[in-house]
């Protein structure tokens, strides 16, 4: 038996040890017992020791690189997410390379002769090799985009091929033609001739992405379904050789390729890519020098906020609300004015976000879209549906009357990220609050899910992104056109649509008058509030100081060939 | 005694038929297709989905899957690994996930006996106490909270091992990994082993030794111990399905490239062949390990072989 | 009623704790209450009584009744603790985010007080977020508040008033399901009970994440969704007690004498075994809920947990977990409540189970 004591006494130290074990995982003591000590704090001493331990020896001139989850295909064609994109763009150059300053440079080819009417365009190809010794031909290119177009692979990116108006691109992409038909030839080996069914201007820009890489066939079709499922199965010709992988690996180790047509621009030897998918041991990685480069999720952007290598990086991304204009209520223009200004952009991305993104008052993000003397068309079109919550709320006094109702709800769909539904939570609340009688319901899924609801038209609100696919207005602003595929809203609006078609048709040479036509169209999506926009997003890197040259694309992705590493 | 297994085998072989039919339907069920991408038009979904039978209808799915299963060919994966065979990567995967958790059940049986035994032996003491709180926060912290601990003490504080998994390290780096995935089976072996000990301990044949004179280590280890860890053998199974829960958490922290976050990005991503194919693995693991168990125990308790419920904890 | 436990009480009474003795005495072979067997045989035994002994050893198992008390009182937090907050579980006040724990009083003593320590990478910042309100002398969150600047503590005892509220529903769904079933097999036997029981063994086979993750997404994560897949497979085990037990019941003589008599099997089901069996099954759901708990936890990680801006014990971890490193505050006291919740279930369930278990008593 036991005394009374003794059992009391038991249980005290097991509730003592218990609190001090959660004491134990959480990784800082809490603020209540440790406030004044000094050591403390993670990220202090690592950054305030000079280097990690190999200080004094000579570090190796390898980049490190995270990634946030696994490269899903090292196929150039299949490649469509930013992190397939990211790995196959180390491995592979196309006829064009885009660096930081956005401007579209020759790559594979040594020159271009282009058509008066610029319809037609002839490359003369450099000497370049793929890994396996093969030269770079033009009969590759024209394998890859006939691949690209075949309507049997049904690829995303083909869309690429009809914006870029390459001939006969719709109606190869459509089935009705054979892929030959395709507007893509080859003259000889090294000669290779491209033709356009109208002039693009931002045409170039277009051709350096993943898409229009070459890819050799007889390679590509020898491996099968093996291809680049390992260094042995993957033929690359840019800047890195894949050393190790394995598909869906976690850990991808590049080395520099001496026969690069631009190897004598590449300092690095070589270059790793580690999957990181929680933000916190990312950073944990970062300090203790696994990585070089790391992305910095929500929280930890804040206690980097003063670090001298805390580098936000603007995207061309927008996220904005998109409201279906077939749902009832959804149709009024004062609700949707009102719903549209009721929000707090600025302290969303100030408070909630923290990663640099900006506040959006606009559909055409900024970096997208910038003209041939270097101006952003940004900063020549004026910004709408900035926020004004008085002005909201008059909207919403005058959408009852029409409606017939004094309260509203909505389903608003958001896809399952940390950013997204905080960013939701924090627009439901401004909207609930600055519009009584709204009631939002937030609904979150995989974002494969909201997708396919959006497509299918089977949704209220919903908070979505779109990313820039060359850098020209028309990629965001084609989105509205009246039966886009992608026009997910049904908003319509023919003043806009001729606005639209006239930019990429009649007005295509006009550079005046097309920037004209595009700045009003935009303006009539914020004057009929036919999306919500809400922000631009960036990301917030931490680059090591031994680290330079990291650049990023006007869009924000993230360059590393040109990276340096200092001893 | 064959007969026995050969029943319990035909149970298992049709509960592994029944589980994939349960997935499929569910999985027609699920919201989206794995071909949902943005830009994607709904003839290329089309085009996808009847390249991979989609369109097909669930039996005729269900049959096809079960014949290539059979097989050995999974099939290819539709999103997360575009065209790629489900073999090629879960042959590099799942060695990973069962090594750790191999790791994590022998650390976590370890330790889970040591705070068991001690429990029953001093029951009702503040060891007892002790061990059973030890027990209980086990499972009580989040394994991804106690992961993210040990990484920042042992992986950034102290730099005792790596904060992340790596190929070239495998046995140091997984370290972390399997002190977090073991907590689970220490904390459920732990109290299982109390239970059982505290049993036999009181029962009559426990008193018998002790009346002829055996006493101290000798009767705990030869006579109390031996017969309280036979039922533990009944745990095992149960703790397979707490790894997989584990390793799906523990995995994704230390970027282990194990299956364990597959199947929830698979699931995420409608990656349906996947899904399919990681829950087969999965259930054939579980279910051979339950079979296993079973038979055993029916050879070293021929009581189980009759209709005796089984005692749970 | 019971022979059974008669017997049980009788040889618990009688027999002294022989752990150390071996060696005989001659009045070991007598009746222990001397003289008065006669009476003590005529004493009516109820189950009342049983009870009642039952709850006397769960009096004094200190353990149990501790956890009794944090059950209780955690649960009354839950209750009130909402409600005396003055802040609502979804209310996002502006400017108020991310800050650390305030109570009146005890930040006099300099202790959660309001400040907070930032491990900056440039070095700890000592911030104190209350003095740059405007108002912030009158501001107190006694838990601080989330990186929407809502108040932690109303979210917390929300998050454990719905964990809770999950947990009871799924094990009390599972109790009475999984008890009928294994009483109905058990009680029929024979092709009823191999039918039904292979039924189980398959249900049993199935890993249950992978069904439990699958229905959700089909179902859309959502309370009810979260409550119905939890309790798909949890009452396979209440089911395999029970059924056990009333194998083992049926065939004693209380249970043949009231089938002579002519009871039907719904009666003897429910008036003759099942007075007998609750105890154990009471058992068995106190050391589900905090599994259940625990699993709704699980589902809030991989993000198909409560609804947003919902909170349970579970999502409110989850969500700030991604703070960690940063305000560490902010899981602490969701990640106690979770913890001595657990705990607590776990060490009444234990207590309970030795009240109930006589065999345990003394040892």
């Amino acid at each position: 038996m036991q005394s009374k004591a003794k059992k009391a006494l038991s249980l005290l130290l097991a509730l003592a040890l218990f609190v001090a074990l959660t004491a134990c995982a959480s990784p800082s003591p809490s603020p209540a017992t440790s406030a004044p000590a000094g050591e403390t704090a993670a990220p202090t001493e690592s950054a305030a020791a000079p280097e990690s331990p190999s200080a004094g020896e000579t570090r190796p001139n390898i980049l490190h690189l995270a990634l946030e989850g696994e490269a899903a295909t090292l196929d150039t064609l299949k490649a469509e997410d930013t992190i397939a994109l990211n790995v196959t763009g180390s491995l592979n150059v196309g006829l064009y390379i885009r660096d930081a300053d956005g401007v579209p440079r020759l790559a594979l080819a040594e020159s271009v002769d282009k058509s008066d009417d610029n319809l037609v365009f002839t490359y003369h190809l450099k000497d370049a090799v793929w890994s396996n010794g093969d030269p770079v031909t033009a009969h590759d290119f024209v394998f890859s985009w006939r691949e690209l177009a075949d309507p049997a692979n049904a690829l995303q990116y083909s869309i690429l091929l009809r914006t870029t108006a390459v001939l006969n691109a719709d109606e190869v992409i459509d089935g009705e033609l054979p892929k030959e038909e395709l507007g893509i030839t080859a003259i000889d080996d090294k000669t290779l001739e491209v033709r356009f069914e109208r002039p693009i201007p931002y045409v170039e820009t277009a051709l350096a992405m993943g898409s229009f890489f070459p890819v050799n066939e007889a390679f590509y079709k020898a491996q099968g379904d093996q291809y680049g499922t390992s260094p042995e199965t993957t033929l690359s010709n840019g800047a890195f050789l894949l050393k190790s992988y394995q598909p869906s690996a976690t850990f991808i180790e590049m080395v520099k390729n001496p026969d690069y047509v631009f190897a004598d621009r590449i300092s690095v030897d070589g270059l790793t890519y580690q999957v990181v998918k929680d933000s916190q041991q990312a950073v944990l990685a970062y300090e203790n020098g696994d990585i070089d480069v790391v992305v910095l999720g929500g929280e930890q952007a804040e206690l980097y906020s003063d670090a001298p290598e805390f580098t936000p990086v603007l995207t061309g991304a927008l996220w904005y609300l998109s409201p279906n204009v077939l749902v009832p209520g959804l149709d009024n223009l004062n609700l949707r004015k009102a719903l549209a200004l009721s929000f707090d952009k600025e302290a969303l991305v100030k408070t909630v976000l923290k990663d640099g993104s900006v506040p959006a008052d606009y559909i055409v993000t900024k970096l997208t879209h910038i003209t041939a003397d270097g101006a952003d068309f940004r900063d020549l079109t004026k910004p709408f549906l900035e926020v004004n919550k008085e002005l909201a709320k008059e909207y919403w006094q005058k959408a009852p009357e029409e409606l017939g109702v004094s309260e509203v709800s909505f389903t608003l769909l958001v896809e399952d990220n940390e950013a997204t539904i905080n960013a939701s939570q924090y627009l439901q609340a401004q909207i609930q609050e600055n519009l009584p009688g709204v009631t939002i319901t937030i609904e979150q899924m995989p974002k494969k899910n909201r997708v396919e609801r959006m497509a299918a038209h089977d949704y209220e609100l919903a908070l979505t992104r779109w990313g820039p696919d060359y850098s020209d207005a028309t990629t965001f602003l084609d989105l509205f056109l009246t039966g886009s595929t992608y026009n997910y809203g049904s908003w319509s609006n023919a003043e806009f649509d001729r606005l639209e078609k006239s930019a990429s048709d009649e007005l295509i040479n006009d550079i005046p008058a097309r920037l004209k036509a595009l700045q009003d169209a935009e303006q009539i999506i914020g004057e009929d509030a036919a999306v919500f926009p809400v922000y631009q997003k960036a990301n917030a890197y931490l680059i090591k100081p031994y680290v330079k040259g990291i650049e990023f694309t006007t869009t924000g992705t993230l360059i590393s060939r040109y990276a340096v590493i200092e001893q | 005694m064959r007969a026995y297994i050969l029943k319990r085998a035909a149970i298992a072989v049709l509960t592994l038929l029944l589980i994939v039919l349960i997935l499929f339907v569910l999985m027609t069920f699920l919201p989206g297709s794995p071909f949902n991408d943005e830009r994607l038009s709904p003839e290329q979904i089309a085009t996808l989905r009847a390249r991979y039978g989609l369109d097909q209808p669930i039996l005729v799915q269900f049959w096809n899957f079960m014949k290539n299963t059979f097989s050995g060919d999974f099939g290819v994966s539709y999103a997360i690994q575009k065209n790629v065979p489900i073999s090629s990567f879960l042959s590099s995967r799942l060695p990973v996930s069962m090594r750790i958790g191999g790791q994590a059940i022998l650390l976590g049986t370890f330790l889970g006996l040591i705070l068991g035994i001690v429990a029953a032996l001093k029951h009702n003491t503040i060891w007892d106490t002790l061990c059973t709180v030890l027990s209980v926060v086990g499972v009580s912290i989040p394994s991804y909270v106690f992961a993210l601990g040990l990484s920042y003490l042992f992986g950034f504080k102290l730099k005792w091992f790596p904060i992340l998994y790596q190929d070239a390290l495998p046995f140091q780096s997984s370290v972390l990994a399997t002190v977090a995935l073991s907590l689970f089976t220490m904390a459920s072996i732990a109290r299982f082993t109390r239970t059982e000990l505290l049993e036999v301990l009181s029962s009559d044949y426990i008193l018998f030794a002790q009346s002829r004179g055996i006493d101290g280590f000798r009767l705990i280890a030869r006579h109390a111990l031996r017969n309280a860890l036979i039922p533990v053998v009944t745990v095992l199974a149960p703790l397979v399905v707490g790894l997989m829960t584990g390793s799906l958490v523990v995995e994704r922290i230390f970027s282990v490239p194990g299956v364990g976050q597959l199947l929830v990005e698979g699931i995420q991503a409608n990656d349906y062949s996947v899904v399919t194919a990681l829950s087969f693995v999965y259930s054939l693991l579980y279910i051979a390990i339950m079979l296993v168990v079973d038979i055993l125990y029916g050879v070293i308790d021929p009581r189980i072989r009759l209709a005796k419920g089984a005692s749970q904890s | 009623m019971t022979i059974e436990n008669a017997e049980t009480r009788l040889h618990a009474g009688a027999t002294p704790p022989a752990a150390e003795e071996f060696a005989f005495d001659e009045h070991d072979f007598e009746f222990a209450a001397e003289g008065d067997f006669a009476a003590l045989a005529a004493e009516p035994i109820s189950p009342v009584s049983f009870t009642k002994e039952a709850m006397g050893r769960l009096a004094r198992n200190r353990g149990a009744l501790c956890s009794l008390f944090f059950i209780v009182l955690i649960v009354l937090f839950a209750l009130i603790g909402p409600l005396v907050s003055g802040y609502s579980y979804e209310q996002q006040l502006t400017g108020h985010d991310n800050m650390a724990p305030r109570i009146q009083g005890l930040e006099k003593l300099g202790f959660l007080d309001g400040r907070e320590a930032v491990p900056m990478s440039t070095g700890v910042k000592i911030v104190n977020k209350y003095e740059k309100l405007e108002d912030g002398e009158t501001v107190y969150h006694w838990f601080g508040t989330d990186v929407l600047g809502r108040d932690l503590f109303t979210r917390t005892w929300e998050g454990t008033r719905i964990s809770l509220f999950i947990a009871l529903v799924a094990v009390l769904i599972d109790m009475l399901f999984g008890m009928s079933y294994g009483l109905i097999s058990g009680y029929f036997g024979g092709k009823v009970d191999m039918v039904m029981q292979r039924i189980v063994e398959v249900l049993h086979g199935i890993p249950n994440l992978i069904i439990i993750t699958l229905l959700i997404i089909v179902l859309k994560p959502g309370l009810l969704s979260i409550i119905l897949a939890l309790m798909l497979t949890g009452w396979i085990g209440m089911s395999r007690v029970a059924r056990a037990q009333m194998i083992k019941l049926k065939e004693q003589e209380f249970v043949l004498a009231a089938r002579t008599l002519g009871a039907r099997p719904f009666f003897l089901i429910s008036k003759e075994v099942l007075p007998n069996i609750i105890g154990q099954l009471l058992v068995m759901s106190m050391f589900s809920i905090p599994s259940a708990i625990f699993s709704e936890a699980f589902l809030a990680f991989i993000g198909i947990g409560i609804p947003v801006p919902m909170a349970s014990l579970g999502s409110i971890i989850s969500d700030s977990f991604k703070s960690l490193t940063a305000h560490p505050y902010m899981m602490i006291f969701p990640v106690v409540v979770l913890g001595l919740l657990m705990l607590s279930f776990n060490l009444l369930a234990d207590g309970l189970r030795d009240a109930l278990d006589p065999r345990m008593k003394d040892r």
